[in-house]
């Protein structure tokens, strides 16, 4: 009787803990245990009892935890752009870059336990990441002018791509997800070992080879889904991708819009070009 | 008769806790006189030996802004010609700057956090940074603003790193589930915790943080770890505990780290039953305390951090002419990359945008020739190099 007693106050304890937590979960908890709290329960057995009720508390409503938004993040990187308006004159001015460069790329992993309702946690959101990498390009109306001023970057050029791991553990499934672990992408552009416009204007690339001596990948993703789906999941653990576009070793006098005139400035990207769809599995997207 | 005395004691003492947490269930708490339990010899038995139940230090009940850092327009120039406002700069001396201690060069704006407090009950923007227009000019010729910068056989050099607006928050369970015996005393830094040494950190970190090679979180948090003093709020791996569990606990923050701490502590001295009962899982009442309502704690939030790195550019209306001026960095350029760590457990009943990374413009110039803004950069025999790797706004949660 007594330790009925201790039983039930430890019940109600936990459930009074648990209530901060997950309300549903206590509401189960106290009877079954007041019920089997055997004469030991303080000391011995207490410490083999389930802790699910009270370490995998979940939250009521998550919105946008552990999660990253990129807007407008550009990069420059061994080369000549207008990115705005204006012109860029280069004479044998090289662009060289020996090492990586890396832009507006996420890693995120799926430890922490969603709430019932979830929204936007961690997802990954990339709106217009650009990057310019070992090129002439103008990316806004100009005019970009290179002579004997080769862009050459040693190394990979990587931009916008996004790993979502999964968890370590379980942990307890949403009943409403909204775009909770998605990498979501829109327009992430790169140009890489390319002479390139991507708005109006004109360059003109004179002895200036464009080389990266890597690999180019834009807007790649990878999401690991959860062990345990929520409930009602909508556009969850997806990867959504909207008009990327990747301009990877190409020379070409037609570009978007403008004029592109390479004059005994090759285009040459030694590794490979990786664009979203074209992702072998084993590609490491870590930033 | 005494335990149960004892039960409804610890029941109050409960309730009271839970108070604190939660107003809604403490008004099914039973009343009791809490002063019964102090007298009672069964009170210990029934404890087996765990600490009180009452001796923790409350939740705060809401914190706004605590720990946090908002930077506005932290400007740097350095080994740069530049003009920054309006006007011409003119400038034909070589501009080098030679970073100390072989890696570092020039830091503006970086943010380290250490997140470790107990989550508070109403929380908004705590442990959190806020930057807006950090910006560098690293190794560069630069216009920003309305004007020019000529350079006429004007070398720009820099030996080190540039590194600009990244932000480090690390969480409260650094290394804490890392058993790293031999680990634990190695401090890479060697150094006290100082103002440059924090900058210097905070680069070297995100520089690691974003490396493209695989990064080994485990030494990167034991080091972030070890470098600012954590190590008394850590589990006791390495058997020293020289009484820091014995008595009163008051103050002690050990006591608010969650459970799976505890199944790391090793016995404490003299109480081998509550040692015993705290390696399955610890005190009944130990509770990992838990946020009604967080809004962007431990988040990072920046807008126009902008990198010009071993590079020509104009930012605003001008123009930069450059004649016979190199541009040279010799290191690496990371600029407003963000790593954060997250806890493993509940941060909050409701969470909204906690331990999230919003970056709002992030723009690298690095090693390139690049007009953003309207206006025109003309290079003459003015090679730009950077010897190292360049970073943009790359985020880790994890």
């Amino acid at each position: 009787m007594q330790i009925c007693k201790a039983g039930a106050v430890a019940a109600g304890a936990l459930a009074t803990v648990a209530v901060m937590g997950s309300p549903a979960v206590a509401a189960k908890a106290a009877p079954t245990d007041a019920k089997q709290a055997p004469t030991t329960a303080l000391s011995l057995d207490r410490a083999a009892q389930p802790r699910a009720g009270l370490l995998d508390k979940q939250p009521l409503i998550s919105i946008g935890v552990s999660s990253s938004v990129n807007a407008a993040a550009w990069q420059v990187c061994g080369s000549d752009a207008v990115a705005g308006l204006g012109v860029t004159a280069a004479a044998t001015s090289p662009h060289t870059k020996l090492g990586d460069c890396a832009n507006s790329n996420t890693w995120l992993k799926q430890d922490v336990q969603p709430g019932l309702i979830s929204i936007l946690d961690d997802t990954s959101v990339d709106v217009a990441s650009w990057q310019v990498c070992g090129s002439h390009v103008v990316a806004g109306v100009g005019l970009d002018v290179a002579q004997g001023s080769p862009a050459t970057v040693v190394g990979d050029c990587h931009n916008a791509n996004t790993l979502i791991e999964g968890p370590d553990g379980v942990g307890r499934p949403s009943f409403i997800s909204l775009l909770s672990g998605s990498a979501i992408d829109v327009l992430s552009w790169q140009v890489c070992g390319s002479s390139a416009v991507m708005g109006l204007g004109a360059v003109v690339a004179s002895s200036s080879p464009t080389t990266v001596l890597g690999d180019c990948t834009n807007a790649g993703s990878r999401v690991e889904p959860r062990p345990v789906d929520a409930t009602v999941p909508i556009l969850s653990g997806r990867e959504l991708n909207l008009l990327p576009l990747q301009i990877c070793e190409t020379n070409s006098p037609a570009s978007l819009i403008g004029l592109v005139v390479p004059l005994n400035s090759p285009a040459l990207v030694t590794g490979s070009c990786y664009e979203p769809d074209g992702l072998p599995d084993d590609l490491d997207l870590r930033p | 008769m005494q335990i149960k005395k004892a039960g409804v004691v610890a029941a109050g003492a409960l309730a009271t806790v839970a108070v604190m947490g939660a107003p809604a269930a403490a008004a099914q708490a039973p009343q009791a006189d809490a002063s019964a339990f102090t007298k009672s010899s069964a009170l210990d038995m029934a404890r087996g030996g765990w600490s009180n139940p009452w001796d923790r230090t409350p939740q705060g009940l809401l914190w706004v802004g605590t720990g946090s850092v908002a930077n506005a327009a932290a400007w740097q120039i350095c080994g740069s010609s530049a003009m920054a406002g309006v006007g011409l700069t003119i400038d034909s001396d070589p501009n080098t700057l030679i970073g100390h201690r072989g890696d570092a060069g020039c830091n503006n704006g970086n943010i380290l956090i250490d997140d470790q407090e107990v989550p508070e009950l109403i929380g908004a923007l705590n442990d959190s940074a806020v930057s807006v227009a950090t910006w560098q000019a690293c190794g560069s010729a630069v216009a920003g603003g309305l004007g020019g910068t000529v350079a006429l056989q004007a070398p720009s050099t820099v030996f080190g790193s540039c590194r600009n607006g990244n932000i480090i928050i690390t969480g409260p369970e650094d290394g804490d589930h890392h058993d790293h015996h031999g680990d634990r005393n190695k401090k890479p830094y060697g150094h006290k915790r100082t103002e440059s040494a924090t900058i210097e950190e905070t680069g070297a970190a995100t520089r690691k943080a974003v490396s493209p090679a695989k990064v080994d979180t485990d030494k990167l948090r034991d080091a972030l770890a070890a470098k600012h003093g954590k190590d008394k709020y850590k589990p006791h791996h390495n058997g020293d505990h020289k009484g820091d569990h014995k008595g009163d606990h008051k103050g002690d923050h050990d006591k608010y780290k969650p459970h799976r701490d505890a199944t790391a502590e090793a016995p404490m001295v003299g109480e081998p039953k509550a040692a015993d009962a705290r390696n399955f899982g610890g005190n009944p009442w130990d509770v990992d305390p838990m946020s009604l309502l967080s809004v962007g704690d431990s988040s990072a939030v920046q807008v126009a951090t902008w990198q010009l790195c071993a590079g020509t550019a104009v930012w605003g209306v001008g123009g930069v002419v450059q004649a016979g001026s190199p541009a040279t960095v010799w290191g690496d350029c990371d600029n407003a990359n963000v790593w954060i760590d997250q806890p493993e457990w509940p941060h909050s009943l409701i969470s909204v945008l906690d331990y999230s990374s919003v970056n709002v413009a992030p723009w690298q110039v690095c090693g390139s020739d690049t007009v953003s803004g309207v206006g025109a950069t003309i290079s003459l025999t003015s090679p730009d190099t950077v010897f190292g790797s360049c970073n943009n706004a790359n985020a880790v949660i994890k």
